[in-house]
């Protein structure tokens, strides 16, 4: 009986985020635009929160220092990207009249030094501190990983400052994508552009009905590399070797252990996963956004825990789908459909939905009960 | 010749010991029954065989070799398997990603161990790709026995393998212990299911409360008068 | 010179709180207190000697046990929260900024906001009330949200209660900055005014006797006196809190929160409505931190979207409470002491460092970009290291017994033993 009611919960659930895609996309203002968007910063939110729920899942505790983690990376690439956009042209003279090429070779460079900085970071905490508190309560790891936080932003602080900084990357014109019935022949038209054709369409030629969506170079290698790293991260779970034991510590570490599974081994490579698509989610946000700050960590770890819960804690779909439902509801509901709300207010979005969620189905979308008293 | 051999050991957990000095063997090719009421701590002395609770006191000697303080990886790499009373299996994997998580120290090609647990076990076959968390207790039961066999043991070590099991289930489990035993796996399981036990078993031993009570063959125990009205309920 | 002598007056306080709050016997207790109030006198003796104005000395030091006090009161509330429930509450700043703001907007005199007054483009509404309905408003907001925040999570496992928390203080701070009619955003309210401040503090110039409850009240304190009044007034309310929080971990109530903190699974079993008690012990905890910042609302005369701040908020009072130790209201007061003296003791710091650094990658700016991160790692490593050689802390847990039991009758608790795998 119990567990039929739960489940009209879910598909209410379900029905409510069905219902809100459909409204942004037919109803509110340039939704299919703002839809994009969010699925764009979704895939960068499912890029934090893996590494968030795999730690959970497997280790058994919230940690609150990912988010920082996340934010040593971004910094540590910042200091490779600039170095590099200085050296390339050094190296290969052949580089120097391609400036655009130097920023987005840079930028790789950049993305691969900061994951590995951060996962270096994240190895050296776990076998520092958390390697010592395993057989503590939850609760102990919790409040160490708060301490790591402060810590991390701290040493962030001291070595890069606390102003605004932003990555060497130059912001480039959008191409637009235009659908509909753009001549008013009545037939369906499918139209890309550049920048200077979307701004005639956007002024008086735009007929009823036309969707445009615009898409940056950036952004389309955002969308792109996030979506391929997950769904490489989703083989990677599901046929070596060490993606099953992964999956079999999360389910059960004692019984991982009788069998002879090198927990601590499984463990680092939990760390590892999660704290490089970490670092790769920051140099993502840096360059969404524009700038990074010490705080953008702690600010975006709010939207990352509140994908996790609502996809369901501990399950790496659960998260990816949080991310996704989180990503959408904060571009969409922000500007366009509701003005009044302040974009300062999206990580407040993510929380609301987060407290919602916890009272009428704890367990998340995807996740098994787990409720007490 | 003894192959796993316990000598006076006292464990227990925390500040409270479960076990007083008990001793054990267990010879190449049999099946030795531990047996006795609730408490006796038959589970805690596998544990500590397996390496789970480090012993205060005492030795355990595997063909002679100490591996009393070892951790339960390097015992499973020494070939001895263990198979724990309740959740023994991983619930979100497949059938077949369980089999594979119990040979997952050895890096080579395990299609064909996987193809001799199928043997031992054919309805898991059926279940190949199945969530292990969606098997029935006796199915879970053989898939849990099935993982430690994939490493080939010289010994296993069976928690309680029929707790929870439906008579007719009991008789095909304790049917393919006696099958395993005959390939030339040793077997040390606990059980509840005492008579029983002790009509496979070639030798048993009864504890209670932590020390030896009584040992000897199956049949020496079955027919003891003493045993019997303690503990095989009459 | 003046800074040693700053720095002395806070170690021989902190030296006599730590007897104070540590023997128990009444005799040791009135000689430290005597002990302190005559070093202090010696020391300021000693500063005037050597140049010193005692004045600065007063009031570096009456501002050190306000501040520290107003900590104190924070760690009494987390007490009841994590050291006697178990509830992991990492959200204090948001109950303490609640109620600094919530005091602020009642009490706070419009004239003093109005266009005019030196502070155009200001545009809050602000109501003039005392400052007792400010305080009593605080307490029931900070309740309020920590009812709405216990709601969704104190039935879920203790991470999601933290989650919550943290995310709660992050929200009101969003809503502080960007609410300008409310809070006057990042700009902040200043001239808050302080409690019967005109009423015992001798103008400058002639005004009209104060009544207070149609009694006229003379006036007494220089304006530099002031700081004295609201000692014994931050002072007070640590009183009270502490001798509540004492009656109630004696209390049967107590001892079900106890009950739950260390096994939630064998209270339920026991028939305990754990939901109830932890949804009381959050609440009471949240009121007791809405106190705090109506107190510090007050005294600094200024709130802005930093008091949400969760380092200085948050972080710093946990590692008071688990310094001095979780569960141990003596320990709460004094470990809020003693890292408030390590806090504001290593400013001092910040004369000694040189003020820029010359680094391979730049020149740094110690002061600004250095000096504040090192001092939060300092203290970060002090909490790890706590946590993992002395979990219990300085004081540790004392030990509550029904006065049913003989205190002989109580085994020691047995160290767990863990296997090493």
């Amino acid at each position: 009986m119990r567990s039929q009611r739960v489940d009209i919960v879910k598909w209410a659930i379900w029905g409510v985020i069905v219902l809100g895609l459909l409204w942004g996309l037919f109803f509110v203002k340039n939704g299919p635009q703002f839809i994009v968007s969010g699925i764009r910063f979704g895939s960068i939110l499912m890029l934090g929160a893996i590494g968030l729920t795999l730690t959970y899942r497997i280790l058994n505790f919230a940690n609150f220092s990912h988010g920082d983690i996340l934010i040593f990376g971004a910094y540590v690439a910042l200091t490779v990207d600039w170095w590099l956009v200085g050296q390339l042209p050094e190296w290969f003279p052949r580089l120097a009249e391609a400036d655009t090429a130097v920023r987005w070779l840079a930028i790789v460079g950049a993305m691969i030094v900061g994951a590995i900085g951060a996962i270096l970071i994240a190895l050296l905490i776990d076998k520092l501190i958390y390697s010592r508190l395993r057989r503590s309560a939850a609760v102990v790891l919790v409040i160490a990983s708060f301490g790591m936080a402060l810590f991390l932003r701290a040493l962030v602080q001291a070595i890069w400052g606390v102003g605004n900084q932003a990555y060497a990357m130059r912001t480039q014109l959008p191409t637009f994508y235009a659908f509909g019935d753009l001549n008013g022949d009545g037939r369906f038209d499918v139209f890309v552009g550049a920048m200077k054709d979307l701004l005639a369409l956007a002024g008086t030629a735009r007929p009823e009905g036309a969707v445009v969506i615009t898409m940056t170079p950036v952004q389309w290698v955002t969308l792109i590399v996030s979506l391929t790293l997950v769904t490489l991260l989703h083989f990677f779970l599901k046929y070596t070797k060490t993606g099953k034991a992964m999956r079999a510590l999360a389910d059960n570490m004692d019984l991982a252990r009788v069998t002879g599974i090198n927990a601590e081994r499984i463990i680092r490579w939990t760390w590892a996963i999660g704290a490089g698509l970490a670092a790769i989610a920051g140099v993502f946000i840096g360059l969404n956004w524009g700038i990074i700050t010490p705080n953008t960590g702690a600010l975006v770890l709010l939207s990352l825990f509140a994908a996790v819960i609502l996809g369901g804690i501990g399950s790496p779909y659960g998260a990816m789908l949080g991310a996704l439902v989180i990503g959408i509801a904060q571009n969409l509901l922000v500007a366009p459909a509701i003005p009044q709300i302040n974009s300062q207010y999206k990580p407040a979005i993510a929380f609301a939905m987060m407290i919602v969620m916890l009272l009428i189905r704890p367990q998340g979308l995807l996740g098994e009960a787990e409720r007490k008293g | 010749m003894s192959l796993l051999k316990v000598e006076n050991v006292t464990a227990g957990y925390g500040e409270m010991d479960i076990l007083h000095g008990v001793h054990m063997e267990l010879r190449e090719g049999e099946i030795v029954a531990l047996i006795g009421p609730n408490g006796a701590g038959k589970s805690t002395l596998m544990k500590t065989i397996f390496g789970l609770l480090r012993p205060r006191a005492g030795t355990i000697t595997f063909r002679g070799q100490d591996i009393t303080r070892r951790a339960p990886d390097q015992i499973v790499r020494l070939g001895i398997c263990y198979v724990p009373q309740t959740d023994n299996v991983f619930p979100s994997l497949t059938v077949k990603e369980n089999l594979e998580m119990g040979a997952f120290i050895l890096n080579e090609d395990l299609s064909g161990r996987i193809e001799r647990v199928y043997q031992v076990f054919p309805d898991l076959e059926r279940f190949h790709n199945k969530k292990a968390g969606s098997l029935s207790g006796g199915q879970r039961q053989m898939l849990a026995m099935g993982r430690a066999l994939m490493l080939d043991p010289q010994v296993l070590l069976l928690d309680e393998p029929s707790a929870g099991l439906a008579p007719k289930l009991v008789e095909l489990i304790f049917e393919k212990i006696v099958d395993i035993n005959e390939t030339g796996v040793s077997i040390l399981m606990v059980e509840q299911n005492a008579k029983q036990a002790l009509k496979m078993a070639d030798r048993g031993y009864v504890l209670a409360t932590g020390r030896n009570r009584f040992e000897g063959t199956g049949e020496e125990l079955l027919n003891d008068p003493q045993v019997a009205k303690l503990y095989l309920g009459g | 010179m003046a800074q040693i002598f700053a720095l002395l007056l806070m170690l021989s306080s902190l030296a006599g709180l730590w007897i104070l709050l540590t023997r128990k016997s009444r005799r040791t207790r009135w000689a430290a207190l005597l002990g302190t109030f005559a070093v202090w006198a010696l020391l300021l003796v000693g500063a005037q000697a050597v140049g010193v104005p005692p004045d600065r000395m007063f009031s570096f030091l009456s501002a050190f046990l306000i501040i520290a006090g107003i900590y104190a009161v924070l760690t009494l509330g987390l007490n009841i929260q994590w050291g006697y429930t178990g509830l992991f509450n990492i959200g204090v700043a948001g109950f303490f900024g609640v109620g600094a703001y919530v005091s602020t907007i009642l009490v706070q005199d419009p004239a003093k906001m109005a266009v005019g007054a030196g502070l155009e483009g200001f545009f809050a509404t602000y109501f003039n009330q005392p400052f007792l309905v400010g305080f009593v408003a605080a307490m029931v907001a900070s309740g309020l949200t920590a009812l709405i925040v216990g709601f969704a999570t104190l039935r879920l496992r203790a991470d999601y209660l933290a989650i919550a928390t943290i995310g709660i203080a992050e929200i009101l701070r969003l809503i502080a900055t960007n609410e300008r009619g409310l809070t006057e955003g990042n700009r902040g309210i200043p001239n808050i005014p302080q409690p019967l401040h005109e009423c015992i503090v001798i103008p400058l110039q002639e005004s009209p006797p104060c009544r207070l409850l149609g009694i006229e009240i003379p006036r007494f304190l220089e304006p530099a006196q002031y700081n004295w009044f609201y000692l014994v007034l931050v002072l007070g309310v640590i009183f009270v809190a502490f001798l509540a929080l004492e009656r109630i971990a004696r209390s049967p109530w107590g001892r079900s929160l106890r009950a739950i903190r260390e096994d939630e699974d064998a209270a339920l079993a026991l028939g305990k409505n754990t939901f109830r008690f932890k949804m009381q012990a959050f609440v009471v905890g949240a009121v007791i931190m809405g106190a705090a910042g109506s107190l510090w609302a007050h005294f600094v005369k200024f709130v802005d979207p930093q008091i949400f701040d969760a380092i200085s908020r948050t972080f710093l009072v946990w590692v008071m409470l688990i310094v001095g130790g979780t569960g141990n209201n003596r320990g709460a007061i004094l470990g809020a002491f003693i890292m408030w003296g390590i806090w504001s003791g290593t400013n001092f710091l910040n004369d000694v460092l040189p003020p820029t650094l010359e680094t391979p990658i730049g020149r740094i700016d110690v002061a600004a970009q250095l000096f504040g991160p090192l001092r939060i790692m300092a203290i970060v490593i002090i909490l790890e290291l706590i946590l993992l050689f002395r979990p219990r802390g300085l004081l540790g847990e004392e030990r509550v017994t029904s006065t049913m039991i003989e205190p002989s009758a109580v085994p020691a608790k047995p160290k767990a033993e863990p296997a090493s795998d």
